[in-house]
């Protein structure tokens, strides 16, 4: 299987803060990756170095086989949605995709397949700051798909968006990868985001990568989550209805998943429609405490 | 927005070139400038008058009575600054006047001079670091023509003849010449067109 | 080559954004409009320099807080990302920075109102367009040294607030520093310190060679050796040690 992302033996250091300790990660050509991690796992900080944006202290990065921090052509057909969509702002959305895509050498159908596809079309000749925050992840898409990009990094698309958007953005990820083919290395602190999209998982903290693999396999040896909630006893009942021991401490709901974590993410589904908030979903492990966190309904 | 740099740029400037004949009716430049300035003598050995041309070049006429010497510099570069610095040899100014007429793209002033009568007279000493030249009036009454190019300036500096020395001096510009206002209005506004119609053709391109 | 000019086309899109730069150029272009018009200027190259004086303080003062805060604020807004993230090597992104925001608003700031005059004053300008431009040339020398320290600020500065306020200081510093030479130069009578606050002002070195005085070479040298420096250690800071946050 080719790798187009090659990351091996990584430290980056912020000062005192030790941001990534020697991680390690591949991602195959074709496939979804996740990454997923609390915030101040190190995560953006590991795209960005994927990227060539930072440097590496130590270890090695290859981007389609090139050292992207030393090589600007191992960014050829990479396209970046980052985290706030960001782009020049007083120029009409279409024209700075003309313009991205003869920095990329790619032809104006390209752009205007990238406004299709990222549902942009209506709205292309506004000003990236006329739109409203969906339109501008929107926008923020079509410029990273204006490169005809083999890979996609997404770091937290979703982040600033509704449920609906959400769900439009990671459908869109999806179909993508399915018709052209596309690599999508994505990073997110909502677990079900993720499980959703991912066909691997790369789970993070405190700069480390914990576990790595398959979604299933990954959670599997997850099985105590802690739920925390802004109404637990209603949790509770739904949890026990659906057959999962669990009990309440404070504003958490503690259960053993025992390996049936799609279960327990339609609950927590449910229990969003039904009007609770979940603040977090954590997975704790012994030495693995609060590896995954943040899945705001 | 690079694109329509030129076009913008065009159309501002063609506005400007209207402001500037609209300018140039109301508060026009002057071709001619006319000054005079009697200074006191009875307590100070000299007197000084200097002219700087800092916008126009011109012919400056300078007609000194109540003189026995004439000691006159051309300088290239600000002659008031050099009127100040002769502090620096022990020559301090009295009674100092000065006028920047900006319309005339001229200034000039006088002053009394109060220092030691002797150094007055080893001023062309120092002939050797700048052009001193030295003119002996007849009668007490001299006068000098200079031309001036923009940045350049003359001091001159006076030995009385008695208890005043009055200055006198006209200054014509030379080499001035501006667009007539019509022709000037008419060519704002052909630049300002020329970019609104720059400015649709990229638009529509 | 074709990445250069299209993310310098994007980037400008923000550095000359309308209206702050359009209102700039107006109020510039109006001054040597009124400049050119109320004194008979009769020579080419005193008629740029007239032009160009207060030009020069207006155009620094718009690259120190337009330039600085606008590099500043790339980089806080997360485009410095964008711009990196694009195929194109941090030699030429640091280029394109460079023309777009230094460059470009300072020649334009310039050039406008010497076009102006260069209208108004017709009959003298082309009697001599080549010292026209030459002052012109010198003065965007001495305006794209001081853009070339704001950008350094504003790459460093990481703020906003910070790149504005740092800017200003370094720019008044300079010209204090230059006035401060001049002054106590004439107090001590000391030619090297007058001829070192003369050699501040690339322009003012031009100018009076173009008068006929002498112009030591050193003196001709002071403010491009400064703007190499500082294009250098931008560049070295841009492309071994910058890394957006």
């Amino acid at each position: 299987m080719e790798k187009i992302v090659v990351v091996s033996e990584v430290w980056k250091r912020f000062g005192k803060v030790q941001a990534l300790q020697g991680v390690s990660l591949e991602v195959n050509k074709g496939a979804i990756v996740g990454l997923l991690g609390p915030n101040g796992a190190g995560k953006t900080t590991l795209l960005r170095i994927i990227l060539g944006l930072m440097r590496r202290d130590r270890g090695l990065v290859e981007l389609q086989g090139r050292d992207p921090y030393r090589d600007p052509r191992s960014r050829h057909g990479v396209g970046v949605v980052f985290e706030r969509p960001v782009l020049p702002e007083s120029l009409p959305v279409k024209e700075l995709l003309m313009a991205a895509a003869r920095i990329h050498g790619t032809s104006k159908d390209q752009v205007d397949e990238a406004i299709a596809e990222s549902g942009l079309e209506g709205h292309e000749w506004k000003p990236f700051n006329a739109l409203s925050a969906g339109l501008k992840q929107r926008a923020a898409i079509a410029h990273a798909l204006v490169s005809d990009p083999v890979l996609l990094i997404a770091d937290e698309p979703t982040s600033n968006l509704d449920p609906l958007e959400r769900a439009k953005i990671l459908n869109l990820l999806v179909e993508l990868n399915a018709r052209r083919g596309l690599t999508v290395l994505v990073s997110s602190h909502v677990v079900s985001e993720v499980l959703r999209v991912s066909q691997e998982l790369v789970i993070m903290s405190r700069g480390r990568v914990r576990l790595r693999g398959p979604p299933e396999e990954v959670l599997g040896g997850l099985n105590i989550v802690r739920v925390r909630t802004s109404d637990p006893e209603s949790l509770w009942k739904l949890l026990s209805s659906a057959g999962f021991e669990a009990r309440v401490s404070g504003l958490n709901v503690e259960l053993d998943v025992d390996g049936a974590h799609g279960k327990l993410f339609k609950v927590l589904s449910a229990a969003a429609s039904q009007g609770l908030t979940i603040y977090s979903v954590d997975f704790v492990e012994a030495g693995l405490e609060n590896v995954i966190g943040g899945e705001d309904a | 927005m690079i694109r329509e740099l030129i076009p913008r740029i065009l159309v501002l400037v063609g506005v400007a070139v209207i402001l500037a004949a609209l300018i140039a009716e109301a508060v026009g430049a002057k071709d001619h400038v006319e000054w005079g300035v009697s200074i006191d003598t009875s307590s100070n050995p000299g007197a000084a008058m200097t002219v700087f041309a800092f916008s126009s070049s011109g012919v400056v006429s300078i007609s000194v009575e109540g003189a026995k010497s004439i000691y006159y510099m051309k300088l290239k570069g600000d002659p008031m600054i050099a009127l100040r610095q002769l502090s620096t040899i022990n020559i301090s100014l009295v009674d100092q006047t000065l006028v920047q007429d900006i319309r005339a793209g001229v200034a000039y002033g006088a002053a009394g001079l109060k220092t030691n009568p002797l150094l007055l007279k080893a001023l062309p000493l120092l002939a050797n670091i700048i052009p001193v030249e030295v003119k002996t009036p007849e009668g007490g009454n001299n006068s000098l023509r200079i031309a001036l190019h923009g940045g350049q300036g003359v001091l001159v500096v006076v030995e009385p003849d008695g208890d005043r020395v009055t200055f006198s001096m006209e200054y014509r510009v030379t080499g001035y010449r501006r667009l007539d206002t019509n022709i000037l209005i008419a060519s704002g506004f052909l630049v300002s067109v020329a970019g609104l119609v720059f400015y649709r053709m990229l638009r529509s391109w | 080559m074709r990445s250069i000019v299209n993310l310098v086309v994007i980037d400008s899109s923000d550095s000359l954004r309308p209206p702050a730069f359009d209102i700039m150029m107006i109020i510039i272009s109006s001054l040597g409009a009124a400049l050119a018009t109320i004194q008979p200027i009769s020579e080419p190259h005193v008629a740029a320099r007239i032009i160009l004086d207060p030009t020069l303080f207006a155009a620094t003062i718009f690259l120190a807080l337009r330039g600085s805060a606008g590099i500043a604020g790339l980089i806080q807004r997360g485009i410095m990302d964008v711009y990196l993230s694009y195929p194109v090597s941090r030699r030429s992104v640091f280029l394109i920075i460079y023309i777009s925001r230094v460059v470009l608003p300072a020649g334009t700031l310039l050039v406008s109102p010497l076009l102006v005059a260069a209208i108004v004053l017709f009959p003298v300008v082309s009697r001599d367009p080549a010292s026209y431009i030459i002052v012109f040339a010198a003065y965007l020398v001495q305006a794209v040294m001081f853009g070339s320290i704001f950008l350094l600020l504003g790459l460093v500065a990481r703020s906003t607030g910070s790149a504005s306020v740092a800017s200003i200081t370094v720019y008044f510093a300079y010209n204090i520093t230059s006035l401060l030479l001049s002054i106590i130069g004439t107090t001590l009578r000391s030619d090297s310190m007058t001829s070192l606050a003369d050699a501040m002002s690339f322009y003012y070195m031009v100018y009076r060679s173009m008068l006929g005085v002498e112009v030591e070479l050193w003196q001709f040298l002071l403010v491009p050796a400064i703007l190499l420096l500082v294009i250098l250690a931008g560049y070295i800071y841009f492309t071994r040690r910058f890394e957006p946050r």
